[in-house]
């Protein structure tokens, strides 16, 4: 047998002692062993895969003490960090007020907390802990963070002083004389904060940060960390406003003097544009990741504003069985066709896999509404609106709630932003995510409405005509001004448009009412931040079919927009 | 009530001039059954509900339990003289522990007979006044801070850490004093505020 498969063989067994140490309903695979692995034992959050290194394993004579490898990675699936989400929100809590460290500290803060609660079970493995943990300084002499982390240990189990460090204690000794201070005061008063994560965080931050400084950097984000997977950008957008509870735990750690006054004052801005400014990542790849990232945060504001409990339908009755599909957990019980599920599967594989039977409605078009409504947004991004990707831009906001709005409603938008110039993505589209990326651009000149845009738009739809919404501020009316056709073009796409409507902050009422006359609908948003708002109130009075939805012939009927 | 005299009552004895002496290292005491009694007692005390006094009476009942007589309460009097709310705790909270017999009887026997003043002054009353940055709250919360307090009443009471000499025991707690932690990194933190 060879060492891989020994592994593989010890690790069978050794997985459900792991496992039982926290939970036998936990839903993990059993670890998976990469015969060319360089670490010991790591996790990926996202996939939830273990991965053991057949060969420094072996080198390490840590064949026995596979339980307490895989039990510590467990651990950093079910609660440190437990998710992508959890870690993204303490990377960017840690990059908006400390100096750019060359190493994270959440890897070792978790790794602390993990071995925290192992070290409380029975039968005990701490002793097998700290063999991986000398075994893991060996292979990394110089990084100081995880020897400062080992010296934690030291104190928390109280094993002799020097035991965790092996060779390294008398240099690391001289280096930072006042280390074993540090790691006294991180063992004993850190975990006297739980449950509080964030504010465990602040306070092991506020020690181990000068550690995590002395550190070598790391070649790749995570390097040395047992738990791997960058956060996505849904994660980072999931992580990008703090919750309550981070809020109260930074004001507890100001409270407390956790931080000197320098740090103090960034860690007390938690704003969107700190945060965002934090997203981990160099250069062109982090550009890419804050604006997906921001694009996310955007639609999760956006579904604040459209989720309504929707209205009564009447439908058919779906009496004509169809196909059979697979029955899933959260489908109908009823919908189950026992009969079908027990002749083809049997007794045993039928109750675990039941089928589910399809139904339709006798008569076509009356099971589903049709809708094929379609909208035409142009954004203005000039300079007078922050930029999406740092800020909280609320017209981009509204453009994201109108775009969603329609999407979800059955129908596509596309969209065009303009400044000085213009970019547009002007296929109809029914990808929300493909238009949110793309309303995150920005231009930041001067205004200057693409009258000649439209117009072209106008004539290309011909008997096909968009909704069109034109989300400015007062700057449209100088654009309206500067030339005499932009008047008549204006008119034109009011008389040919279902509906030509403006989201116009702050206008001049005279101004505003010409655009009325011209057949378009302004809608006045006095303060910008409820843009967001009366975009949902259109994007519902013009798209939301109502329960008389299946009689109409598709396109929509368009009621005055609130405003 | 008697209006006679209690002939058969032993007179009071009269106060003794020293206590019986003891060696440590004759009376190691196992760590774990005292840690996981101050585990239980600390889940389950109600901490407005704790009083000195009823912990000298709970003390005065461990006593006439093993056959040995208490203190006299006007000896213990002083010892209890200045303490604070969280001394108080403390020694509440220590005498609940000692009626959990989380020290086997023989052995609690062994430390109080013909030493019960001692074994209340040096083993509960000094180390509650000692360990005053050592809060319930904190002992729920951290596991070494229980070891310290649990090492404390095992040297207070004059006996020793079984399976460790007595210079190891008194190293571990030294290596556990909160308060000698806690003054080191005020010193720390002065020096680097002046650096």
């Amino acid at each position: 047998m060879n060492a891989p498969e020994r592994i593989a063989s010890l690790a069978a067994r050794a997985f459900p002692r792991a496992l039982a140490r926290y939970s036998p309903y936990l839903l993990i695979g059993e670890p998976v062993v990469d015969p060319e692995g360089e670490t010991f034992a790591r996790i990926d959050l996202a996939s939830r895969t273990i991965r053991l290194g057949a060969r420094p394993i072996t080198e390490a004579s840590l064949e026995d003490a596979l339980e307490a490898l895989i039990a510590h990675e467990i651990g950093h699936h079910v609660a440190f960090p437990g998710s992508p989400v959890e870690h993204a929100r303490l990377l960017l809590l840690e990059r908006t007020f400390l100096p750019r460290l060359p190493r994270s500290l959440t890897g070792p803060f978790y790794d602390l907390l993990v071995d925290e609660r192992l070290g409380q079970g029975l039968p005990s493995i701490e002793d097998d802990l700290c063999r991986v943990l000398v075994a893991r300084g060996a292979r990394a002499p110089d990084d100081v963070l995880f020897t400062f982390q080992r010296a934690v240990l030291e104190e928390l189990w109280q094993r002799r002083e020097g035991e965790l460090l092996g060779k390294n204690a008398a240099a690391f000794e001289r280096a930072f004389p006042d280390h074993r201070l540090d790691a006294k005061l991180v063992a004993q008063n850190l975990f006297a904060f739980a449950p509080d994560v964030t504010l465990q965080f602040l306070y092991f931050a506020s020690i181990a940060w000068r550690y995590a400084m002395a550190s070598p950097a790391q070649s790749h984000a995570g390097e040395g960390d047992c738990a791997e997977g960058e956060p996505s950008a849904e994660d980072l957008a999931a992580a990008l406003v703090p919750k309550k509870g981070e809020k109260a735990a930074i004001e507890r750690a100001i409270r407390e003097g956790f931080f000197p006054k320098d740090l103090v004052e960034k860690l007390a801005d938690q704003s969107l544009e700190r945060r965002a400014g934090a997203m981990p990542g160099d250069g062109a790849g982090k550009t890419e990741l804050l604006t997906a990232a921001m694009a996310a945060h955007y639609r999760r504001e956006a579904e604040k504003y459209l989720f309504r409990p929707p209205p009564a339908r009447v439908f058919a009755d779906a009496l004509v069985p169809t196909t059979h599909l697979e029955w899933e957990p959260g489908d109908p019980v009823a919908d189950i066709d026992w009969v079908a599920t027990l002749l083809r599967r049997g007794e045993t594989l039928g109750v675990a896999m039941p089928l589910l039977r399809e139904r339709i409605a006798d008569e076509e078009g009356q099971s589903t509404p049709s809708f094929l409504g379609r909208t035409e947004i142009y954004l203005d991004v000039s300079g007078s609106m922050p930029d999406p990707k740092r800020a909280l831009n609320a017209m981009t906001l509204a453009a994201q709630i109108l775009a969603t709005g329609t999407i979800r409603a059955g129908g596509a938008a596309r969209a065009l932003v303009y400044s000085v110039g213009h970019e547009k993505a002007w296929s109809f589209c029914r990808s929300e995510r493909v238009l949110s990326k793309f309303l995150m651009r920005y231009i930041g000149g001067g205004t200057q409405f693409p009258f000649d845009v439209l117009a072209a738009s106008v004539d290309e739809a011909r008997d096909e005509q968009p909704i069109r919404v034109i989300i400015t501020d007062s700057d449209f009316d100088a654009n309206y001004d500067a030339h005499r056709q932009n008047a008549s073009i204006f008119a034109h796409a009011a008389e040919r448009s279902p509906a030509l409507v403006l989201l116009l902050h702050a206008p001049n009422r005279e101004k505003a009412r010409r655009y009325e006359q011209a057949g378009a609908r302004v809608v006045a948003v006095r303060a910008l931040g409820d843009f967001p708002r009366v975009a949902a109130e259109l994007a519902f009075s013009l798209f939301d079919p109502g329960p008389s939805a299946g009689a109409h012939d598709g396109n929509p009927s368009p009621t005055n927009p609130s405003g | 009530m008697s209006f006679l005299k209690n002939w058969t009552a032993k007179a009071p004895a009269a106060p003794s001039a020293q206590d019986a002496h003891l060696l440590p290292e004759s009376v190691p005491l196992d760590l774990a059954p005292i840690l996981a009694a101050l585990g239980q007692v600390l889940a389950e005390l109600e901490p407005a509900a704790l009083d000195v006094d009823v912990a000298r009476a709970k003390l005065a009942d461990l006593c006439r339990d093993l056959a040995i007589e208490p203190a006299d309460p006007l000896e213990l009097d002083p010892m209890a003289t200045g303490l604070d709310r969280g001394g108080i705790e403390r020694v509440a909270l220590l005498v609940l522990v000692l009626e959990r017999r989380a020290i086997p009887e023989p052995t609690l026997k062994r430390l109080f007979e013909n030493r019960a003043r001692t074994a209340a002054r040096e083993g509960l009353f000094e180390v509650a006044r000692s360990s005053g940055l050592v809060t319930l709250d904190l002992l729920r919360g951290s596991p070494l801070r229980r070891e310290e307090l649990a090492r404390r009443l095992v040297l207070g009471l004059g006996a020793s850490v079984a399976g460790e000499s007595l210079a190891e025991a008194r190293a571990a707690l030294e290596r556990l004093d909160y308060g000698r932690l806690m003054a080191e990194a005020e010193r720390a933190r002065r020096a680097a505020g002046k650096g």
